[in-house]
């Protein structure tokens, strides 16, 4: 049945490795984060004193915290000065027809409907996870950097009480990057019986032909032409 | 008829021998003390040339819980008495004598007098310094007197007056704080004394890690009263306050056992603790930049732009409040959507597993 597959390739080196960095800075921003969080539960505990202990525990996240920082302005002049990141961003961007799409998907999720609403590069579902992933990370290194004033000793710039709901926000906005990343995304592309146990475009960068034509039919097209759609169908 | 009056008789004596003669013989023995000691104004000069009474008052004795006891059992090193009185070096009474656990002679059965020798006051005595207290500085010593013999005010009142005999400057900064004008002031019974936070027995160096009020101990010390309901709701005061503090930074640190955070103590002060609209307060509006500034030397008027214990939960929080409840909805609302999400893709496969 396997034969010699053909494949394009989907994302190139640099984007493979900022992809990398980018879930080992967020899976130990998350560890070290809500171990902080649910300081008073026995998982947490034992995570901080793994971590080293409170201060170990901070320096761990502010360490993964530059790195993702660094990380966000690589990614910046990536796709504003990078002829292939201008172009990802120009396709991860929300058309109308995205929202045309959004019923027909949900009723197509719920089985409503049999037939898939065809996509371009991306589907709607992954650039929501992108886009929440650029305001997920916006949110956290503004409130990060707030609550680092004061390991610089500088917090009196701020009067305490910004303080305060920067606290609030940073931690609650971490707990719901955990739940949208972990049940959307990692289901999405590891736990779902469909590819379990993953798909492995994030390390090859390659996709087949065959899942590029039934995920992406638009992307297909363009490479394709039209023909071999209608030969599938 | 004639023989059972001599068992009678003889039972008698036997009664009189064994069971009312030690009686007697303790009376006996404590009216020859009396002779001397039950004079009112009988004193002697000690070395120093202070005048020490040692007029010891019958009825004393007599409504003590000791007034079985005679004086030879606790002045033991007294052992014989002649025309001119005793040896003048008289030692300090030993209650250790009868007051250990499972005694013999009905000494109250206690964990205390072993808690005594851990305790700071013990320690520093066997280190040689003989001013620290042992049992008849607090308990009195012919005068003792049952616990339930004092209401809970009065025992209260006493204790400070106890413990500020040697710890004066103690007592005057407490008789001014909140705790003792309420106890003073206005007879509150509630109030907390030297021993609600100290201990009695249990007696500790505030740098001692078993001390009631050490460093990463004394926010549990304080909520015994201000995180217990029933007291808090008596007096119209918040019991959240020792809840808020554990979720903050600083009372999640002492929880790790940080000992350079600020605790109850820092912030409130320790025996002059007052209430906030009290000018002198540490708390007051214009002192809390300096309490902050006590450990962040860059604190400014910042500073004190903001609540402090706050209670996420609590609709008093204001934005800190709605911004949680917004945060705790979006949350469900996302975890619900994306368990559906994950659901249904379940389904599916399942369904496409079963069609093939």
């Amino acid at each position: 049945m396997k034969t010699q597959e053909e494949y394009v390739i989907r994302f190139n080196l640099s984007e493979r490795i900022q992809h990398v960095i980018l879930f080992v800075s967020l899976i130990m921003l998350l560890i070290t984060g809500l171990s902080l969080t649910y300081y008073d539960s026995w998982l947490g505990r034992m995570m901080i004193e793994i971590e080293g202990g409170l201060q170990g525990r901070g320096r761990l996240h502010n360490l993964f915290a530059f790195i993702l920082i660094a990380l966000c302005v690589y990614h910046a002049f990536y796709i504003t000065f990078s002829d292939k990141g201008h172009k990802e961003i120009s396709h991860l961007k929300f058309r109308k027809k995205d929202f045309k799409k959004l019923i027909p998907g949900l009723k197509f999720s719920m089985g409503l409907n049999t037939n898939k609403p065809s996509s371009g590069r991306y589907n709607i579902s992954q650039k929501f996870q992108y886009w929440g992933v650029v305001l997920g990370c916006a949110v956290m290194i503004v409130t990060g950097l707030i609550l680092l004033l004061k390991v610089w000793g500088i917090a009196m710039i701020v009067p305490k009480w910004l303080w305060d709901i920067t606290g609030v926000v940073h931690s609650n906005e971490g707990i719901l990057i955990f739940i949208v990343l972990f049940l959307w995304h990692i289901y999405d592309v590891h736990l779902s019986p469909k590819i379990f146990p993953m798909n492995k475009v994030w390390l090859t960068g390659k996709i087949s032909k065959q899942e590029l034509q039934s995920e992406h039919p638009e992307e297909y097209e363009e490479i394709y032409g039209k023909e071999f759609v209608s030969d599938k169908q | 008829m004639r023989k059972s009056f001599i068992n009678i008789a003889i039972l008698m004596v036997f009664v009189i021998v064994f069971g009312i003669s030690p009686v007697l013989y303790s009376q006996i023995q404590n009216q020859k003390c009396l002779i001397c000691h039950g004079k009112p104004g009988f004193s002697t000069k000690t070395e120093d040339g202070h005048l020490k009474f040692l007029y010891v008052s019958d009825s004393t004795l007599n409504t003590s819980p000791h007034s079985t006891v005679n004086c030879y059992d606790c002045h033991s090193d007294i052992v014989e008495i002649t025309a001119l009185g005793h040896k003048k070096d008289v030692k300090k009474v030993q209650c250790t004598r009868c007051h250990f656990e499972n005694n013999p002679v009905g000494a109250p059965e206690t964990e205390k007098y072993t808690e005594f020798q851990e305790s700071v006051h013990q320690q520093e005595r066997l280190k040689g310094n003989l001013n620290t207290p042992i049992c008849q500085t607090c308990h009195g010593s012919h005068d003792i007197k049952k616990r339930s013999s004092l209401s809970e005010l009065e025992m209260k009142k006493k204790i400070t007056q106890m413990c500020g005999q040697c710890h004066l400057d103690i007592y005057s900064a407490y008789s001014h704080s909140i705790h003792g004008t309420a106890l003073f002031e206005q007879n509150n019974s509630d109030a907390p004394v030297c021993t609600n936070c100290h201990g009695e027995h249990t007696i500790r160096k505030k740098d001692d890690p078993k001390s009631s009020v050490y460093k990463t101990a004394l926010y549990n010390t304080c909520g015994d009263c201000h995180a217990s309901e029933v007291i808090t709701e008596r007096y119209g005061i918040s019991s959240d306050k020792i809840e808020t503090y554990e979720e903050s930074y600083h009372g999640i640190a002492v929880q790790f056992g940080e000992k350079t955070v600020a605790n109850c103590a820092s912030c409130h002060g320790i025996h002059d603790i007052r209430p906030q609209s009290d000018p002198r307060s540490t708390i007051h509006a214009n002192n809390i930049v300096k309490t902050c500034g006590n450990c962040h030397q860059d604190a400014n008027v910042n500073y004190t732009k903001g609540l402090i214990h706050i209670n996420p939960h609590s609709e008093e929080s204001g934005p800190i409040y709605y911004i949680s409840s917004i945060f705790k909805w979006l949350t469900i609302i996302t975890l619900t959507m994306l368990a559906i999400h994950v659901i249904l893709d379940l389904i599916k496969r399942l369904k496409h597993k079963t069609i093939h």
